[in-house]
């Protein structure tokens, strides 16, 4: 069952969306693999960013994230995104969804690559789990 | 029958007019030839001029057409010809068979004719005597005693397998070599001009006052005898009319049993597929459900790394925090002068040594540390919750990957094996149904009319018995008017029971006398001593029988061979009817000592023998200095392409 | 290796001389020994029509049929019922 996501440092973010060249990718990515929905996707993307150490401030290209919306509470459900978010970095002074919002694109996009490139070809790649014998 | 001369023009790889004679005094001829260089065909020039026939690989008819010698790219149809000059019962014949460009006559197809002529003593027969003649001499159907490809050899297999119909054939083709037929045409013949007789002898009877009534009685018999046989004649047609039939659906069933067993196959493969596409399936739902979670694992690594640093600076600030109390206590120790701890009062000394040893720096604040701390502490725990599974997923995802490889496999073999089943001719599924549906009424209907044959036969014996009494009764009455019908009635029943006294003692004596003789062949080529004696079945199928009386099963395809040699010879020599044995491979399957003894008793068995070997079959000189005065010629087939073969006297130079 | 003279070496038969069964010789055997009212000229004209029609029933009977009446009209009745003294 989801809480309300907790106010704090919120700005009161309700939605957050894809930018459009994300959505496209996303959309591939949901193809490719066995996710459920394109909100699947946001999540994934914005944890890959994070393990990758992308950065948390949205570049200047960016461009305006008007891909479908998402409600907050759809993406993350019980908070544990934003939670973690805040965990791992403590010191961001803006909103943790904007700076989800950032991450999801660039995440998604920097897949989108890497599978395009061979790098990437199933979910055990993207996790980056062991084979072990 | 002995051959003479074979005249051989344009046929197979025999260019041109080749004269080749046949070896004059009794014994054995070879002609060697490596294979694929016409020994077949040289054969099948033999066979060409007495039947017509030209036989290629496992017995297949060659069609006319392609016979005639021509250069290997040329596809036209080209004519050729066979002369065979032999003697047969102190009768010199010269028969000749020709295909024959002929466009302008009437019987020609595509410009060609056949033309068959037979000189028999200088005096060149008319058709009707021509056809009669050849049936007379060397009917088709026993050709193979004598004329005969190995490979044929298979086909006495089939003597042993009781009502395989060219068991049934070969049977008949070896009760003929013997003369059987003759006698039970004899009887069947002389047995209807019985009935023609006692007819006759009805109708002069009623001429007759005194025995009008006897003889109305007979003629009365008679029909009725005459219907009934007639009765008898119908359904034994009708008998082999469904056994025909059935024969013809076992015939059709089996070559469709390979597409039963394919429909069988799909039908397996196509529920392997079910299960296989309900796997894949499942494995794929349960891979979605926990794709979900895929986002965690991603994270894992990272916050594996971050709890650690968390770790250690929670250390690291529990340390911190630790001083920090310490500072605090030290400062109001030193400024009340009583140990907050133990409330203890500090001496003034003791308090200005805790105020030097003090460093200067600015203690920090507890307050400030635990509150840090806290914070430590509250992520810590955030990242602790942070569970993921990413070995699950993977292997999830492995399975479902694995299960779609397997159903996509499955799915292409179906293809594989429905477009095999396309293969078969529209509604033979359904029809195999109907086939079988229909062998087995047809049997069912066979059982009854044969119940009713055998009815009807008994039906047919009591009235035949009935005309018998009436017969009798008025040939001891004795009429004028009837007494030459008499006599030929008295006269056919006599010779009617003599010959079915005759037919009944010769067929069992002939399969004794033949499984006799080819016993005593038998043991002359076989050199296995425990190979006692030969057993014969009804149908003249040979078994090999160990000195206990055991029959020995599979034997090897050298003793086939051997055993067909055994009942071959023993026809040879023990019916009236003889003729030349030609055989080319005739040693293929045979060891050195069987070798050695066949070449030994042919000679024995017919008394002109032609053998083509090919150069290895047999050793030369061993062959010649066993068969000693019995070698009587030699030739070999000389290659001059590959469309152009040349016989030639003498071994191979 | 020379080549062997034929007529080096006689040798023993490997099979002893077999007797053909001839059936027409066999039933003429039969005839005399339990059917001695029958001619032996009349058996042998009913093999041999036989024989010569190996292929052609009708013939054959036909053939048969000629050799009986043939006999019968030798040895002194007609087979229209007509009796001859």
């Amino acid at each position: 069952m989801s809480q309300p996501p907790s106010t704090a440092r919120t700005g009161g973010r309700v939605n957050i969306a894809f930018t459009e060249a994300a959505e496209e990718a996303a959309r591939r990515l949901v193809n490719r693999f066995p996710f459920a929905a394109l909100v699947d996707t946001a999540r994934v993307g914005a944890a890959f960013a994070l393990r990758e150490g992308m950065s948390l401030s949205r570049p200047e290209d960016f461009g305006p994230a008007n891909g479908s919306n998402f409600n907050v509470g759809s993406v993350d459900p019980g908070g544990d995104l934003r939670d973690l978010l805040v965990a791992l970095h403590p010191q961001i002074q803006e909103d943790p969804y904007r700076v989800l919002e950032t991450l999801m694109s660039q995440g998604v996009l920097a897949i989108d690559e890497r599978v395009a490139s061979g790098e990437i070809l199933s979910l055990r790649d993207l996790m980056g789990v062991e084979i072990s014998t | 029958m002995r051959l003479q001369i074979l005249e051989i023009t344009d046929f197979g790889p025999y260019r041109g007019t080749q004269r080749f004679e046949f070896a004059a005094e009794p014994g054995v001829e070879l002609v060697w030839g490596s294979n694929g260089r016409g020994k077949t065909s040289l054969l099948n020039t033999m066979r060409w001029a007495l039947f017509g026939t030209v036989l290629g690989r496992g017995g297949r008819t060659i069609p006319v057409t392609s016979v005639g010698n021509r250069e290997e790219t040329d596809p036209d149809t080209k004519p050729f010809r066979v002369a065979l000059t032999f003697t047969h019962d102190g009768h010199q014949y010269r028969l000749t068979r020709a295909y024959r460009n002929d466009p302008d006559h009437p019987a020609s197809t595509s410009g060609f004719r056949i033309t068959v002529s037979l000189v028999k003593d200088g005096d060149a027969l008319g058709p009707i005597d021509r056809d009669r003649e050849l049936a007379r001499l060397l009917p088709e159907q026993i050709a193979r005693f004598f004329l005969f490809d190995t490979e044929l050899l298979q086909e006495y297999e089939q003597l042993l397998t009781p009502g395989s119909e060219a068991g049934q054939k070969l049977k008949d083709a070896i009760e003929r070599i013997l003369g059987l037929p003759v006698l039970t045409q004899a009887r069947d013949d002389v047995a209807t001009h019985l009935a023609d007789a006692r007819r006759a002898q009805a109708k002069a009877a009623q001429k007759d006052k005194a025995t009008q009534a006897l003889g109305n009685d007979l003629q009365v018999a008679s029909e009725e005898a005459e219907q009934a046989r007639r009765n008898v004649e119908e359904l034994v047609d009708l008998v082999t009319e469904l056994k025909t039939e059935a024969d013809e659906l076992e015939k059709t069933l089996t070559s469709n049993n390979r597409f039963k067993s394919q429909v069988g196959a799909r039908n397996a493969k196509r529920d392997e597929v079910e299960r296989l596409a309900t796997r894949s399936k499942e494995r794929a739902e349960a891979l979605a459900a926990a794709a979900g979670d895929t986002w965690r694992a991603v994270l894992a690594p990272l916050v594996a790394r971050e709890l650690t640093a968390v770790d250690i600076q929670l250390d690291a600030t529990n340390q911190r925090l630790a001083s920090a109390l310490a500072a605090r206590q030290i400062a109001t120790a030193a400024a009340s002068g009583v140990c907050p701890t133990c409330r203890q009062t500090i001496d003034a000394d003791v308090a200005q040594e805790l105020h030097d040893h003090h460093d200067g720096t600015e203690a920090e604040d507890v307050e400030q540390v635990q509150s840090e701390l806290g914070g430590l502490r509250a992520r810590r725990d955030t990242l602790r919750t942070m569970r993921a599974d990413g070995a699950r997923i993977a292997r999830l995802e492995e399975e479902a990957s694995q299960a779609r490889v397997d159903l996509s496999d499955a799915e292409g073999q179906l293809r594989e094996l429905q477009a095999e089943l396309d293969e078969a001719p529209p509604g033979t599924a359904e029809n195999i149904g109907a086939w079988l549906g229909a062998l087995a009424s047809t049997n069912v209907t066979l059982d009854n009319t044969r119940r009713r044959l055998s009815e009807t036969r008994n039906d047919l014996q009591r009235k035949d018995q009935a005309v018998v009494a009436f017969s009798e009764k008025l040939r001891r009455i004795g009429t004028a008017g009837s007494g030459a019908e008499d006599r030929k009635v008295q006269l056919l029943v006599d010779l009617h029971a003599l010959l079915v006294a005759a037919v009944d003692e010769f067929r069992d004596r002939l399969r004794d006398a033949i499984e006799d003789e080819a016993t005593a062949v038998f043991r002359a080529l076989s050199a296995e001593p425990d190979y006692d004696r030969l057993r014969i079945n009804e149908n003249y199928g040979l078994t090999i029988l160990y000195a206990s009386g055991t029959e020995v099963l599979n034997r090897s395809s050298g003793y086939e061979h051997l055993v067909a040699l055994s009942l071959i010879a023993a026809l040879q020599r023990r019916s009236p009817m003889s003729g030349p044995i030609i055989t080319d491979n005739p040693f293929g399957r045979l060891d050195p000592t069987h070798k050695k003894h066949v070449l030994q008793a042919l000679p024995e068995i017919a008394e002109q023998v032609m053998l083509l070997p090919y150069e290895d079959e047999i050793d030369r000189p061993s062959a010649i200095a066993e068969l000693g005065d019995r070698f009587v010629g030699e030739h070999h087939l000389r290659r001059v392409s590959g469309t152009h073969t040349v016989i030639e006297p003498g071994a191979y130079p | 290796m020379t080549e062997p003279t034929p007529g080096d070496t006689p040798r023993e038969p490997l099979l002893a001389a077999a007797q053909v069964e001839d059936v027409v010789a066999r039933t003429e055997e039969l005839r005399a020994a339990d059917f001695p009212d029958i001619p032996a000229a009349l058996l042998a004209g009913v093999l041999v029509a036989e024989r010569d029609n190996p292929e052609d029933r009708a013939a054959a009977a036909r053939a048969v049929g000629r050799v009986i009446d043939a006999h019968l009209a030798a040895t002194g009745a007609s087979p229209n019922g007509k009796d001859t003294a």
